[in-house]
């Protein structure tokens, strides 16, 4: 038996941690409330650092939340964040009279969303949270973003020496943690709403509200424009070498691009594959140079410069790509089994499109302060127009974003 | 049976892995990058040389379907 367990009355649990400003908040509401409401319905607090169980079994993701129970079930929707004591109330005497609104879904009020967990989404999270703001991060995948994906960073400040992607955000993943931030993942935003003066991000399950936003959804691969290339995605055509490289081993395989990603991660394909044929649209490459000199000191890696592919063969799976010059338009046909792509980004930004101002490739415009055209919503890393996308500079642009949204919020209370 | 044939280094093979253990569904996790047999099981399955694929119960899942695992899993 444990503290949810209420003999059959009904309860108010409030799941609290250490350090932290909105659990600080419902507190003293919460220790009003049982004082008025006692002897009809329990409640309970519990500290989720001396109760992790509790809060697994119950699957309480974020400080402080308000979960409701009558007769033993759950009940009504769970609160979070800053807890508004009207609705704290209001949840109170739904339970009691036995009727809650939309049950299903959870509210969380913060002071700042962000959207994304990638280098800039943490970047910003970590400065947001240790300013106190209560900070939630929203991810569509596990936090990482790009970075996550990818087999080694070696340019990245601090690292000493070469450090694995995945090890990298998970650092930065801790640091956001230890100050206090909210990390939601696996969440696909639905709905936003950035009209008014507080902004509304829904999820499948959830409601989140703040008065500042950080968009942070980074870009995704381009897809290969030739003909059959989706339908043989996951055949034959990757975006991802650390998913699904170690699934060529032995094989003859192309890399398209002339970037630092296609030239790394050619290397490191170079690992399982017998042989790759890296095809590039120019005559030259615009990896770093530390790039290049790793690629053409590889024996298994051959360059077609100038070219394109025109053609997929296969029938289930890959076998065959047609590659063209184009400068002597000549065609050559190569024995492939796989192909990655890494031909630049497409910003994902489809649910800004009618909110915030974008060009024509759809990356969010920013002031340099990382202000979109609607005070209060940043947009930081690869989501943004701007000329180079590095770790480096996807970090900073989120310190700065934070650091601005700090001010907007703080000018809101003057 | 649940199987997921996946590479240690992919993210989306994490995250199935992930969401698969927060909903209690016990699963057998197939390395592809170290075991070539049963790589070649996956491919025949699944038509895919990607991962992750799950083998529901039966059920070939390419990706991490999460609508799909979740309609499974209910």
């Amino acid at each position: 038996m444990d503290e949810m367990n209420f003999n059959g009355k009904s309860g108010v649990a409030l799941f609290i941690t250490d350090d932290c400003p909105p659990c600080e908040a419902v507190v003293p509401v919460h220790d009003k409330f049982s004082k008025i409401y006692g002897k009809d319905i329990n409640f309970v607090t519990v500290n989720i650092k001396e109760k992790p169980d509790l809060a697994e079994k119950y699957k309480i993701r974020s400080m402080p939340t308000l979960m409701f129970m009558k007769d033993g079930n759950e009940a009504c929707s769970r609160l979070g964040g800053y807890i508004e004591t009207d609705e704290f109330k209001g949840r109170i005497e739904n339970v009691l009279g036995g009727k809650c609104p939309e049950m299903s879904r959870q509210k969380v009020t913060a002071d700042v969303i962000i959207l994304g967990a990638g280098p800039a989404g943490l970047s910003a999270a970590i400065y947001t949270a240790r300013s106190k703001l209560y900070t939630v991060v929203i991810d569509r995948a596990l936090p990482g973003g790009q970075v996550a994906t990818t087999y080694t960073v070696e340019n990245y400040a601090g690292t000493d020496g070469p450090i694995e992607g995945p090890a990298l955000m998970e650092n930065m993943v801790r640091q956001a943690e230890s100050f206090g931030a909210e990390i939601f993942e696996l969440k696909e935003v639905t709905g936003i709403d950035f009209s008014g003066r507080i902004r509304h991000v829904s999820t499948e399950d959830t409601d989140y509200y703040a008065k500042a936003v950080i968009i942070a959804t980074g870009a995704q691969p381009r897809h290969l424009a030739v003909d059959r290339a989706d339908e043989l995605q996951g055949k034959g055509v990757h975006y991802c070498a650390t998913c699904d490289g170690a699934l060529y081993q032995g094989a003859e395989i192309l890399v398209v691009g002339g970037g630092n990603s296609a030239v790394e991660e050619a290397v490191n394909l170079a690992k399982f594959a017998s042989g790759i044929t890296l095809v590039n649209l120019h005559d030259s490459f615009t990896a770093t140079k530390a790039g290049q000199n790793a690629l053409f000191r590889n024996k298994r890696i051959n360059v077609a410069w100038n070219s394109e592919i025109v053609e997929l063969i296969g029938e289930n799976f890959l076998e065959k790509v047609v590659i063209k010059n184009r400068k002597s338009g000549k065609r050559k046909t190569i024995a492939a089994e796989g192909i990655f792509t890494f031909i630049g980004m497409v910003p994902r930004t489809e649910l800004f499109k009618d909110s915030v101002d974008m060009d024509e490739k759809g990356y969010i415009l920013t002031d340099e302060n990382m202000e979109t055209s609607i005070p209060g919503v940043y947009a930081c890393g690869d989501v943004r127009r701007k000329n180079i996308r590095q770790i480096a500079n996807a970090v900073g642009d989120g310190a700065i974003a934070a650091i601005f949204a700090e001010k907007y919020i703080s000018s809101l209370e003057d | 049976m649940v199987k997921v044939y996946s590479t240690p280094t992919c993210p989306y093979c994490k995250m199935a892995k992930k969401f698969l253990a927060e909903n209690e569904v016990q699963f057998e996790d197939i390395d592809v990058s170290k075991d070539r047999d049963q790589a070649m099981e996956m491919i025949s399955k699944s038509g895919q040389r990607g991962v992750p694929v799950i083998d529901f119960n039966g059920e070939i899942i390419i990706g991490f379907d999460k609508p799909r695992l979740e309609h499974l899993i209910v």
